[in-house]
């Protein structure tokens, strides 16, 4: 196993841990970003937005 | 539970994010880019990829086949928390560049979604309605929103 993995524990509110660097420059301007931003809108035009999180929501997939 | 995952660096914004992918075929670095696309309802789209290592932009059609899917995955569902608390905890669209990159993200998420439910709530789109992430279902797009 690689020496740059590591075990997470996954709790609620573990998720996450990233390292903030000044390094990590924008790809706000990426063509591919662009494109891949422009595709979303428009699937969202034809598929309307789910309706969000819901807490009564049975998460069991089992079925 | 566990879910192995790679360290990643983050922009100060955390719209951006990096990390080094390592198996078979080397060292390869993944960014994933965050991008607002609609503000009521709160909509980000996820982009993610291979940095082109001649000038540095996202390349979303790279097969890299390095073995470790499961584990970039999980690195994803690590920024995603990360931007989530940064964002308000918006939606979050995650579509493949290809419907058979799609359909492994499917295989990628059934795989780790008993540890991640707790954490997100997932929604696939498929026969044209949104429902809730069932791990025997093929979805055309997921919106993921940290809970």
């Amino acid at each position: 196993m690689s020496t740059m993995k590591r075990e997470a524990e996954i709790k609620p509110a573990s998720l996450g841990g990233a390292i903030v660097s000044n390094s990590v420059k924008s790809h706000a301007g990426d063509p591919v970003v662009i494109k891949k931003a422009e595709g979303a809108k428009a699937f969202f035009k034809k598929a309307g937005f789910p309706k969000g999180k819901l807490s009564t929501f049975n998460h069991d997939t089992r079925g | 539970m566990n879910l192995e995952h790679y360290p990643y660096l983050s922009s100060r914004d955390y719209l951006d994010y990096e990390f080094y992918s390592e198996g078979s075929k080397g060292r390869i670095k993944k960014l994933v880019v965050y991008q607002k696309i609609n503000d009521e309802p709160l909509v980000y789209n996820l982009a993610f990829g291979d940095e082109d290592p001649e000038n540095g932009t996202l390349l979303d059609k790279v097969t890299s086949s390095n073995d470790d899917r499961d584990t970039i995955l999980a690195t994803i569902a690590h920024t995603i928390g990360d931007f989530s608390d940064h964002y308000g905890r918006p939606m979050i669209h995650i579509v493949g560049s290809t419907i058979v990159r799609t359909r492994l993200y499917q295989m990628s998420i059934s795989k780790i979604y008993d540890e991640i439910c707790a954490v997100y709530t997932v929604q696939g789109y498929r026969d044209g309605a949104w429902e809730f992430f069932q791990k025997n279902a093929n979805y055309e797009a997921f919106v993921v929103q940290k809970n």
